[in-house]
């Protein structure tokens, strides 16, 4: 297989831009109508979505090793589509045709072969997956909604009762469908450890003009129930083996995986009396949006494993620390020697990187869920809108 | 599905939208060696306002259909599956040409996906096809 083929035919292709996906679905649901049903009625969010993962990860198959994990969890994630493992055929032709008809004479039966092996064998990884989880779990869960609780103007957090257990770790994302917005997926980040009883709590910032986030604070209700998908994100995730000593940065609700972490870590306390450090920083527009306040500011206080720091950016007459949380983290010398993570929209994810890169934190201990380099993954909005990391 | 006041027909521009998506597809699809063929001797201004026709039809428009049934027009042509996927690739790069929306497009899908077994008499199976029930 010719990967620099690959890569540099995907290249030639994505200078159409906004043209590729309209060719990609309109030829998909000429040739396959039934398809039209796992999309959401309006199709403007949907845009650059599926087309524009499928081409990055299939030119980059020759990094299969490392995206494998993830494909796997977006393939079981990817059941909650019904009869999903039908479609991808489907999808391939109509990638392929696409590719064909923006290539033109580029397009000779060398380059054809290895785009159809690539997308075979990332077809492959995720439906294999997606079949073995099949005598575990449901294709998609349902779930209760227990409380909605508008924590302030912008952000409201959700409790959820899955009617089966939905096995996640913390700092992973599940996907979120409400009654009122069928089929507009949203990742959002269970911002507890996995629980006894099994519920999961949300965070949902409003995002002005958000499809989904304006329904939940205005139509959803205690005693809805929603759908979820499958767990998906190992960036976001603490190694099954070794626990480092950690640096957190979240910007809004970006806070959820964190707070996840946080959890996981003080229950593993609990046990062992043991564990790492931990210093988290929070920022927020404005301060009431600094949600947890009340909750992280007592764990500090109580355990002295545990630091926290709140930055304001957009208040000026607030009392205490104000900036960018990326610049503050950075400032704080807090990640050296430790693992960092970062959560938040993606100008804050990208700020955050920058800031302590260039204060001088090695690169490879930084981490962050890059959902857009993937099949299906949410598109920048939908990041502003879940608050999690793009 | 919501209550349709406005149909697709008149959605995409009327008449003179389709008229101008039907020419450019016939461009496209005389235009290609693997389909050229299929077209020769064809009468195609009759082709074309057939096809308009069809479209308005299957579109919610203001006129019908009054040509040949489809399996009968197409049944002589030998018309593969090859063929087919190429004119369906043609159809999508008009339509996406003209910024078709989405939802019209899986409309038409639907419709069209259902004329296949009609249209393509060259295949393994097919009715017509050598060793076909």
């Amino acid at each position: 297989m010719d990967v620099q083929a690959l890569k540099d035919t995907w290249a030639e292709v994505a200078t159409s831009g906004d043209e590729v996906p309209h060719f990609f679905y309109s030829h998909l649901f000429l040739s396959h109508p039934e398809t039209r049903d796992l999309f959401p009625v309006s199709m403007s969010s949907q845009r650059d979505k599926l087309v524009g993962a499928l081409g990055r990860v299939v030119s980059n198959v020759d990094q299969l090793e490392e995206v494998v994990p993830y494909l796997q969890q977006l393939g079981r994630d990817h059941r909650r589509f019904d009869a999903v493992a039908d479609h991808y055929p489907a999808v391939g032709a109509s990638l392929l045709a696409t590719l064909a008809h923006f290539l033109g004479p580029a397009w000779t039966p060398a380059v054809a072969a290895d785009w159809a092996a690539a997308y075979g064998v990332i077809a492959t990884v995720m439906v294999e997956a997606a079949e073995e989880s099949e005598a575990t779990t449901p294709a998609s869960w349902t779930a209760e909604v227990v409380s909605l609780d508008r924590r302030s103007l912008d952000v409201a957090v959700l409790q959820l009762r899955p009617t089966e257990r939905l096995p996640f770790r913390p700092g992973q994302s599940v996907a979120l469908e409400i009654p009122s917005r069928p089929r507009l997926w949203r990742y959002y980040s269970p911002a507890n450890a996995p629980r006894r009883d099994g519920t999961l709590e949300l965070h949902v910032q409003l995002v002005p003009g958000g499809q989904v986030s304006t329904s939940v604070l205005r139509t959803l209700r205690t005693g809805d129930a929603v759908r979820l998908g499958a767990a998906v994100g190992d960036q976001l995730v603490l190694p099954e083996d070794e626990r480092p000593d950690l640096l957190l940065v979240a910007g809004g609700t970006g806070l959820a995986p964190m707070r996840a972490v946080v959890e996981q870590l003080a229950a593993e306390r609990r046990d062992s009396g043991d564990g790492p450090r931990v210093h988290l920083f929070h920022g927020a527009r404005m301060p009431w949006n600094l949600y947890e306040h009340d909750l992280l500011q007592r764990l500090a206080a109580d355990q002295p494993w545990f630091e926290y720091s709140e930055v304001v950016s957009d208040d000026p007459s607030h009392p205490g620390a104000r900036g960018l949380v990326g610049d503050a983290a950075a400032a704080s010398g807090a990640w050296q020697g430790r693992t960092t993570m970062v959560c938040g929209t993606e100008a804050m994810v990208e700020h955050t990187v920058g800031a302590l890169t260039a204060a001088g934190a090695p690169p490879g201990t930084v981490r962050y869920e890059q959902f857009t380099t993937v099949l299906s993954g949410p598109t920048a909005d939908e990041h502003r809108e879940a608050g999690v990391a793009p | 599905m919501t209550e349709q006041t406005v149909s697709d027909y008149d959605l995409v521009g009327g008449g003179p939208a389709v008229a101008r998506v039907v020419d450019g597809f016939y461009e496209r699809v005389t235009a290609d060696p693997d389909l050229a063929h299929y077209f020769e001797g064809v009468d195609l201004n009759r082709l074309k306002r057939h096809q308009a026709l069809l479209v308005s039809q299957v579109m919610g428009g203001p006129t019908a259909y009054d040509g040949r049934e489809l399996g009968v027009a197409h049944a002589r042509l030998g018309i593969t599956d090859e063929a087919f996927d190429r004119v369906v690739a043609h159809l999508a790069a008009t339509l996406q040409e003209a910024g078709a929306p989405a939802d019209v497009i899986g409309r038409v899908g639907g419709a069209l996906g259902g004329t296949r077994s009609a249209i393509v008499t060259d295949a393994p199976g097919a009715p017509g096809a050598p060793g076909a029930p």
